[in-house]
C-alpha cells in the first residue's frame, strides 16, 4: 500500500505549517516516512478516514498551477472555447468549480441565492437588481462583471473601462485578477522556485520553494489578454479553518499592497490625495496612506454610532478591514480580532470587496443609507428576497449589532459625529 | 562427436545471449502451432486458436510481468507500451477527502477481451473514441496482426519478411521488415493509414524510439481526435514540438539542452520516415537522449499509453492532481507496494527524487507539477 509523505510531518519535521483545511495525507516528510511508515500507517489511515485532511478546497491548486486537466480537454469535440478549455470562456471554467450553494466549506463565489458569503463576494449580486422608489441598485453596478457566458454572466453594460484605468469591461473574467496558472514571481520559467504551498493560508514553503501568491492572483508582469500588471499580488491570509467565511474573528487580514495591486487596473483611484473641487471624490488609500493616530484611535474605540466604548483588543470588524502594515504573512492572524495599530493602512478593501456585494460599486455596506437600517436591498424593494435581505450584511442584523441608529461604517475611522 | 556438440552448444549458449529465443514472431507470422492446434485438445477458441478468444491466444504468452510480458499481476511492467493489469477489476481504491473512491479500470487503457485471463471489453464506452471501432470484443488483434502482414503480406504481393520492424533491423535483399510491434497497415480493411515506424530497445519494450506516423495509425480508430490544430477542441498531433522541450527539466528546473532533454515520460516523434534502423538505439543515451528539433513532433503517445497505464486515460502521469507525486496511488489506496506507476527505460523512478536531473532517467522533485508543462510551461 502506497502512502504519501508530503509536507507537514507529524513529527516535527515540518517543511510547511500543517493546514487543517490543507493537503490531504500530508502528514509526514519523507526521511521520517522511510523510517516509521509501519508504526504510523494504522494513525495515518485513521486520521484520514476522520477526515483530518477534508478540505475539497485547498487540494486542486496547491498554490499554483493545478492539474491541467481541471480546466483543459484534450480531446473535447464539442468544445466552444479556445486553449482546450473546458466551458465557453476563462470565467466559466472557474465557475465549473466555483458556482454553487455558498458556505464556509464552500469553494463557491457564485450562488444562485447569495449565500457565497466569502470576503470577496458573491458573483450572485451582479444578477440581482433592485428597485424601490426613489431609488435602485442595478446589478451591474453590484460588482466586477465578469464575463462567463456559460453561467450567463456578461460584460458591464455601463462602462468600457475600468474605473480609473483603461482594463476594457469587454476582457474581464477571472483571469483577469487571477492567474489561472497560479504563477508567483513571473513562474519558474523567469527564474521563480517551484511553488509548494498556497499563498493564501501563511504557509511556509519547503527549503528551496516558495509559496503561491494570496488567492493566485497575478503578480507583476501578470498579463491576461495584453494587459500587464505592475504591481504585485498582495500579502494577506485568510483562516485555513474558515477558508470561504467571513466575521469579525475569522476573517482576511491583510497586510500589504492591495490597493496597489487594485491599481494595476484602476491606477487613477490610487492617489495620496483627496481629489476635491471640480474632480471627485477619491478616499486616500495605499501602502503611504497610513492610518493617523486619530484614525487608529476611533477605530479602536468605535463599537456602533454612539457608542465609543471599544478596546483594540476587539475592535476588528468584518465590515471595516484595513491592512496591518506587514509584508510577512507569519505575521498576520486571520482570528486576530484587534484594531490596527501603527503601521496599519487603509485599503481598497476596507469599504469595497473585490467580487460584488448587495450594494452599489461593491460595497461593504450601501453608500447611499444615511442609517444602515434603510439600506437596499430592504424588504419591500422590487427584485428582493427575504434571503437578500440577510445575506446583504453576511447574515448579521443591523438593527441588533449596532442598532437602528447606526450609520455609515465610515464611522469606525471618522468617528466624529453621533446619530 | 564430441566436438560437435560442443560447437552446437556454444551456437545454442550465443543465440540464447542474443535474445534470438524470443524470437516467436520474428516480424511477421509465427509458427501456426503457437497460437493454433489442429487437432483441439484443450482450444476452446475460434479459428482452432488455443485461448477462448484471440486476446487470451495472446496473453498465453505474454501474461506477466517483465520481459516480452504485457499484463502483470501487480501493476509492475514497465514496458513503454504499459500494463494491461490496470485495466483489469482489480478492486483498487483510494481515499480523497476522507471519501473512497473506485478506481474506474475502464479509463486505464484499451479494455481488451480476454476471458480466460478475466479481462474484459469497457464497461463504459460501446465504440472506440473518436471512431466507430466497437469496444465489445476489442482484442489484441485490434491492432496487432497477429499473422504480421506487412504491406498485404506475400499474397498481396509483398517481399516475404525477414526481420522484426520493431528493433532497427535491416532486412536481407529481396525482402522486408515487418511492421514496428506487428501493427496493422493500410493493407488491412478499415485502416487508411500505415504502421508507425519506430524502434524498441527490445522485446521488453523497455524503451523505445519513435519516428513516425503513430497519430496517424492511432486515428485508424481514433480518427475523430486526430487533429493538427486546437481550433476543433483537440490537441494537435504532428505539429512541432515546443522548443522549451529542451531546456525544462522539471518544475523550476530549466537547466537542459537539447543534447540532454529527451523524457521518456514525454516522447516524441523523431520525424523519422524511413525505417526502425534510422532511428538510434532506444538504450543509447549519446542518441537517443537528444532533444526536439525542428523535425520532431508531437503525438499521441507523447501523453498515453498505447496498452495502459495506472492513470486515467492511460495517461503517462496523473494529471487529476497538482503534483506529480500526489498521483491516487499515494491517496490511501490498496495498490500493492510492488506496483510501478512511473518509470523510465523499464526502470522504477520515484518521481518526487529529482536525482542527478537526468531527463532521460531521472525523476523530477517533490512539487513538480503536470508534465504538460515539458512543452506548455505554465508552472
Amino acid at each position: 500500500m502506497f502512502l504519501s509523505c508530503r509536507r507537514p510531518c507529524l513529527l516535527g519535521c515540518f517543511k510547511s505549517k500543517f493546514r487543517p483545511g490543507g493537503e490531504h495525507l500530508s502528514t509526514i516528510c519523507r526521511g521520517h516516512a522511510t523510517l516509521t511508515r509501519s508504526i504510523l500507517i494504522t494513525a495515518l489511515l485513521l486520521l484520514c478516514q476522520l477526515g483530518s485532511a477534508p478540505a475539497a478546497y485547498s487540494l486542486f491548486h496547491s498554490g499554483g498551477v493545478g492539474s491541467c486537466s481541471g480546466c483543459h480537454l484534450s480531446h473535447n469535440p464539442s468544445a466552444s472555447a479556445s486553449r482546450l478549455l473546458r466551458a465557453a470562456d476563462a470565467s466559466s471554467v472557474c465557475l465549473n468549480c466555483h458556482a454553487g450553494p455558498g458556505g464556509a466549506a464552500s469553494v463557491s463565489v457564485f450562488s444562485f441565492d447569495g449565500s457565497a458569503l466569502t470576503p470577496g463576494g458573491d458573483f450572485y449580486w451582479l444578477t440581482r437588481s433592485f428597485n424601490w422608489p426613489g431609488g435602485s441598485s442595478p446589478a451591474a453596478r453590484h460588482g466586477h462583471n465578469v464575463i462567463a457566458r456559460d453561467f450567463g454572466l456578461d460584460a458591464d453594460p455601463n462602462k468600457s473601462q475600468g474605473p480609473g484605468g483603461s482594463y476594457p469591461s469587454g476582457q474581464l473574467s477571472c483571469i483577469s485578477c487571477h492567474d489561472p496558472h497560479g504563477r508567483s514571481g513571473g513562474g519558474t520559467r523567469a527564474g521563480a522556485v517551484a511553488v509548494s504551498v498556497s499563498g493564501s493560508y501563511g504557509d511556509d514553503p519547503a527549503a528551496g520553494s516558495g509559496r503561491g501568491n494570496y488567492r493566485l492572483l497575478g503578480g507583476v508582469g501578470y498579463s491576461a489578454k495584453g494587459y500587464t500588471f505592475n504591481y504585485p499580488a498582495p500579502i494577506a491570509r485568510q483562516n485555513p479553518a474558515l477558508p470561504f467565511a467571513e466575521s469579525d474573528s475569522s476573517h482576511v487580514d491583510y497586510g500589504s499592497g492591495m490597493s496597489e495591486w487594485c491599481a494595476n487596473c484602476h491606477a487613477a483611484m490610487l492617489t495620496n490625495k483627496h481629489q476635491v473641487g471640480g474632480g471627485g471624490f477619491t478616499h486616500p488609500v495605499g501602502a503611504n496612506e497610513t492610518l493617523s493616530g486619530e484614525i487608529i484611535a476611533n477605530y479602536n474605540s468605535y463599537v456602533k454610532s454612539g457608542d465609543l466604548s471599544g478596546s483594540a483588543a476587539t475592535a476588528y470588524l468584518q465590515f471595516v478591514p484595513f491592512e496591518r502594515g506587514t509584508s510577512f504573512p507569519a505575521l498576520l492572524d486571520p482570528t486576530d480580532t484587534s484594531g490596527p495599530g501603527g503601521n496599519a493602512a487603509l485599503s481598497c478593501l476596507t469599504c469595497h470587496r473585490a467580487h460584488a456585494s448587495a450594494f452599489r460599486s461593491a460595497g461593504r455596506w450601501d453608500f447611499s443609507a444615511a442609517l444602515l437600517v434603510d439600506s437596499h436591498p430592504a424588504l419591500g424593494d422590487s427584485g428582493v428576497t427575504a434571503g437578500d435581505v440577510n445575506n446583504s450584511y453576511y447574515r448579521r442584523n443591523i438593527a441588533h449589532d449596532f442598532g437602528a441608529g447606526q450609520r455609515q461604517f465610515c464611522e469606525k475611522c471618522h468617528a466624529a459625529v453621533s446619530p | 562427436m564430441k566436438k560437435t556438440i560442443s560447437i552446437a552448444t556454444a551456437m545454442m549458449f550465443s543465440l540464447c545471449l542474443t535474445g534470438a529465443a524470443f524470437a516467436f514472431h520474428d516480424g511477421g507470422v509465427a509458427h501456426c502451432d503457437g497460437c493454433h492446434s489442429m487437432h483441439g485438445g484443450a482450444t476452446s477458441g475460434p479459428a482452432l486458436q488455443k485461448g477462448s478468444d484471440a486476446s487470451s491466444t495472446c496473453l498465453n504468452c505474454h501474461n506477466g510481468a517483465n520481459g516480452y510480458k504485457v499484463s502483470s499481476a501487480d501493476g509492475s511492467n514497465k514496458n513503454e507500451g504499459g500494463d494491461f493489469h490496470w485495466t483489469k477489476d482489480n478492486g483498487y481504491t483510494y481515499v480523497v477527502r476522507g471519501n473512497t473512491k473506485t478506481f474506474d479500470y475502464n479509463k486505464a487503457g484499451h479494455n481488451m477481451l480476454a476471458a480466460d485471463f478475466g479481462m474484459t471489453n469497457d464497461a463504459n464506452l460501446t465504440m472506440a473514441p473518436g471512431g466507430s471501432f466497437p469496444a465489445a470484443g476489442f482484442s489484441c488483434t485490434g491492432c496487432h496482426d497477429p499473422h504480421g502482414q506487412a504491406n498485404g503480406g506475400t499474397v498481396g504481393g509483398a517481399l516475404p519478411i525477414s526481420v522484426s520492424g520493431s528493433y532497427g533491423a535491416v532486412p536481407a535483399p529481396g525482402t522486408q521488415a515487418g511492421n514496428y510491434r506487428i501493427l496493422y497497415d493500410s493493407a488491412k480493411i478499415g485502416f487508411s493509414e500505415d504502421a508507425p515506424i519506430a524502434r524498441a530497445s527490445g522485446s521488453n519494450g523497455a524503451s523505445v524510439q519513435y519516428g513516425s506516423g503513430m497519430s496517424g495509425w492511432c486515428a485508424n480508430c481514433h480518427v475523430g481526435f486526430y487533429a493538427t490544430t486546437s481550433s476543433g477542441g483537440m490537441h494537435p498531433v504532428d505539429r512541432a514540438v515546443q522548443t522549451t522541450y529542451n531546456s525544462y527539466v522539471a518544475t523550476g528546473n530549466f537547466t537542459g539542452t537539447i543534447a540532454n532533454a529527451y523524457d521518456p515520460l514525454v516522447p516524441i516523434e523523431r520525424g523519422v520516415t524511413t525505417a526502425s534502423s534510422d532511428l538510434p538505439d532506444p538504450t543509447d543515451q549519446a542518441t537517443a537522449g537528444v532533444g526536439v528539433d525542428g523535425s520532431s513532433k508531437v503525438m499521441c503517445l507523447s501523453c498515453h499509453r498505447a496498452h495502459g497505464s495506472a492513470f486515467g486515460n492511460a495517461l503517462r502521469g496523473d494529471m487529476s492532481e497538482a503534483f506529480l507525486a500526489e498521483s491516487w496511488i499515494t491517496l490511501g489506496s490498496n495498490v500493492p507496494a510492488t506496483a510501478v506507476p512511473y518509470y523510465k527505460q523499464g526502470v522504477k523512478i520515484d518521481v518526487a527524487d529529482a536525482g542527478s536531473g537526468n531527463p532521460f532517467t531521472d525523476g523530477y522533485g517533490e512539487y513538480q507539477r503536470s508534465l504538460c508543462n515539458k512543452c506548455h510551461v505554465q508552472d
